[in-house]
């Protein structure tokens, strides 16, 4: 068989269920005709395999609590959170709030609109509209919409 | 080779289950016309949008805005060459062909939408307002043409100050009440025409595009209607990963209703005056560019944004159809209603 | 409408800490790194931010530290100098009999030394399905690629892995 003809990623697929199932059939039927599959999958399960396997980890000891003391200490300071890696202090924080509307607490936690990033998307997106200048300038004022 | 999955077709199946990716048909059909034929003086916005984006210009742009009913303001450096423009005050924004990049000052860049994601045509400005041009004032040392904006009532709503000589908006104030505007963007100083280099696009940058909505597929749970109170029509319906944004546009301003599922963290929202929204009360914000509001209604939390008086955001949010019913069981819901009343048949 | 309960950071560390900091490590490969991308996931976790969706927690602070460990990748590129590993890298694999069960053979510290070795956008989505559980749909929504992408990427690092380790 010709290397087009081989399954490639989907082999990861439909070791992970996710292939219709018509799909999976097909590729199944497929790996039982095709030996470079085969072993392709018997690759990836292994490693699959390899990557469960591996224990949780503890951190080092006092590390969360001495987090939670630094914390702390930092809301009462009602300062911004210094550190190496540490995004902007101001609540609009560009990548971390973009990144962050990918997010999603879990259902019965609330929601809380990341009320900056909404206003720049949509002030971005308007500026399509009629004229940019008027639509844009208003965002390179850094909201900071304090909660 | 029969039952062989091939891979292209496979893959095909499984990018149709994934992404959606259509373009949203074009929401508005009266007014949806090109801007070729129309003066500047029947589409200024429209015309200073291709001045802004064809010129050569550095300039400084000063805005002035109320904010918990103090007075501010901010100015910012603006230069556009070949296409593409960057504004720089705090944040730097970007346009850059269909491009829309957002930079926070020790960040990457941020490209918020790419190429081909500007939605459809927008009403005409004359659907809803009138539109009186006559000669202006000098604007930032240049002669300018002044547009005055009006309601159907003949209330004064924007006044837009355009260069004579290349249609480039100089000022845009609008006014709530009485003669004094309530926001002002406007050019201290410009120069038109100076040789500048096109601001260079951004080398490392995040991308947080959003996925384009087809208007047949909203989500379920949203309602995101084709249309608001008060003649804003959607044109534009976008997800960026759980949010789904609703554009809309009247013409003359454009409006955001944003829309996620639960209920609303309350905490460290403003502790101030609500605004009613319909049967909800809504926190409000205020911006350099307009305002927004917070609410939630049965399960969805709405955040909408525009740079349109406060009054038209209330009326259009409260004309949000009830959370969780989708707008044809409403139409079905009124049907009934009708029947119900109607007299019986012989 | 009553105020619901937000989940504080002490009880995020109390019930998920062993977790979340077991993605940390498995995602940046050291100590170090692990410690302070946990507390960019407090960071983050703290300015509330987040657009509602059903979900577990495990899910929800795995996208958390996913994002951060990429956005950091991405910034350390633009800076010469590489972080060097705390564990010394394994040159050849082990020799080992070939009728006995590979997985015994092969060490949780070689899996991650290996895991280490892919690149940065591989191991993100192997961690993520293979240590965190996500589904491909779900770790495309985290990740803001396609489910392609989610699968080619996760397919190649599995390829990867199986190679450095037998």
């Amino acid at each position: 068989m010709s290397a087009a003809e081989h399954l490639g990623d989907l082999l990861s697929a439909l070791a992970d269920g996710e292939l219709t199932s018509f799909e999976a059939a097909a590729a199944q039927t497929h790996v039982t005709q095709c030996s470079v599959c085969a072993a392709e999958l018997d690759d990836v399960t292994t490693a699959r395999a390899f990557v469960r396997g591996l224990p949780q980890l503890d951190p080092p000891f006092g590390f969360y609590e001495r987090v939670l003391r630094h914390d702390r200490r930092l809301a009462a300071a009602g300062t911004g959170w210094k550190g190496r890696r540490v995004a902007a202090a101001a609540f609009g924080s560009a990548a971390a709030a973009v990144v962050l509307l990918g997010l999603a607490p879990p259902r019965d936690t609330p929601v809380s609109p990341p009320v900056n990033s909404l206003v720049e998307a949509h002030a971005t997106g308007a500026s399509f509209g009629g004229d940019p200048l008027s639509r844009l300038a208003p965002i390179g004022v850094p909201v900071t919409f304090r909660r | 080779m029969n039952g062989l999955v091939r891979r292209s077709a496979a893959l095909a199946v499984l990018a149709a289950a994934a992404a959606l990716a259509e373009p949203l048909p074009v929401a508005s059909q009266e007014g949806a016309g090109t801007s070729a034929g129309r003066t500047a003086d029947d589409a200024p916005l429209e015309a200073a949008g291709r001045a802004a984006q064809s010129l050569s210009f550095v300039g400084v742009l000063q805005l002035r805005w109320s904010e918990e009913g103090e007075e501010r303001s901010e100015t910012l450096v603006v230069h556009g060459a070949n296409g593409s423009l960057v504004v720089k005050g705090g944040t730097a924004v970007m346009a850059s062909s269909e491009q829309r990049l957002v930079e926070h000052s020790g960040e990457d860049w941020n490209l918020l939408w790419p190429a081909g994601f500007s939605g459809s045509d927008r009403p005409a400005v004359s659907q809803k307002y009138q539109l009186v041009a006559s000669p202006g004032p000098p604007v930032a040392n240049r002669t300018s043409r002044v547009v005055e904006v009006r309601s159907r009532s003949g209330a004064l709503v924007e006044k837009l100050y355009l260069d004579d000589q290349t249609d480039l908006l100089l000022r845009r104030e609008q006014f709530v009440d009485g003669p004094t505007p309530f926001r002002t963007v406007g050019f201290e100083s410009v120069t038109i025409g100076a040789s500048v280099a096109a601001p260079p696009p951004p080398v490392d940058f995040n991308t947080a595009a959003p996925q384009v909505l087809s208007a047949t597929r909203v989500p379920p749970g949203v309602s995101a209607p084709v249309a608001l109170a008060d003649g804003y029509q959607r044109v534009g319906l976008y997800r960026r990963s759980g949010v789904v944004q609703a554009l809309y546009s009247d013409g003359l301003y454009d409006l955001s209703v944003f829309e996620q599922q639960g209920t609303l963290n309350r905490r460290g929202l403003p502790d101030r005056a609500r605004v009613d929204v319909g049967d909800e009360r809504a926190w409000h914000y205020s911006w350099p560019g307009g305002h927004v509001l917070l609410w939630e209604d049965g399960g969805t939390v709405y955040t909408a944004v525009s740079d349109a008086p406060l009054d038209q955001m209330v009326t259009a949010a409260a004309s949000l159809p009830p959370a969780g019913v989708s707008p044809s069981l409403v139409r079905r819901l009124r049907q009934v209603a009708r029947a119900l009343v109607q007299p019986l048949a012989a | 409408m009553a105020d619901e309960v937000v989940p504080t950071w002490e009880e995020i560390a109390r019930s998920y800490g062993r977790f979340l900091y077991t993605v940390a490590y498995r995602l940046t490969g050291n100590n170090d790194d692990a410690q302070d991308l946990v507390q960019d996931v407090l960071l983050r976790v703290r300015k509330g931010l987040g657009s509602y969706r059903p979900g577990s927690m495990e899910g929800w602070l795995s996208r958390i530290a996913t994002n951060a460990f990429l956005d950091d990748v991405r910034r350390r590129r633009r800076r010469p100098l590489e972080l060097l590993p705390d564990e010394p890298d394994r040159v050849t694999p082990p020799a080992r009999a070939a009728d006995v069960d590979l997985e015994a053979q092969v060490l949780p510290d070689d899996v991650q030394a290996a895991l280490r070795r892919l690149p940065p956008e591989y191991r993100s989505a192997v961690v993520l399905s293979d240590v965190v559980g996500l589904s491909y749909q779900e770790i495309s929504e985290a990740l803001d690629v396609p489910v392609g992408t989610v699968r080619s990427r996760l397919h190649r690092g599995r390829a990867m892995l199986k190679k450095d380790l037998a």
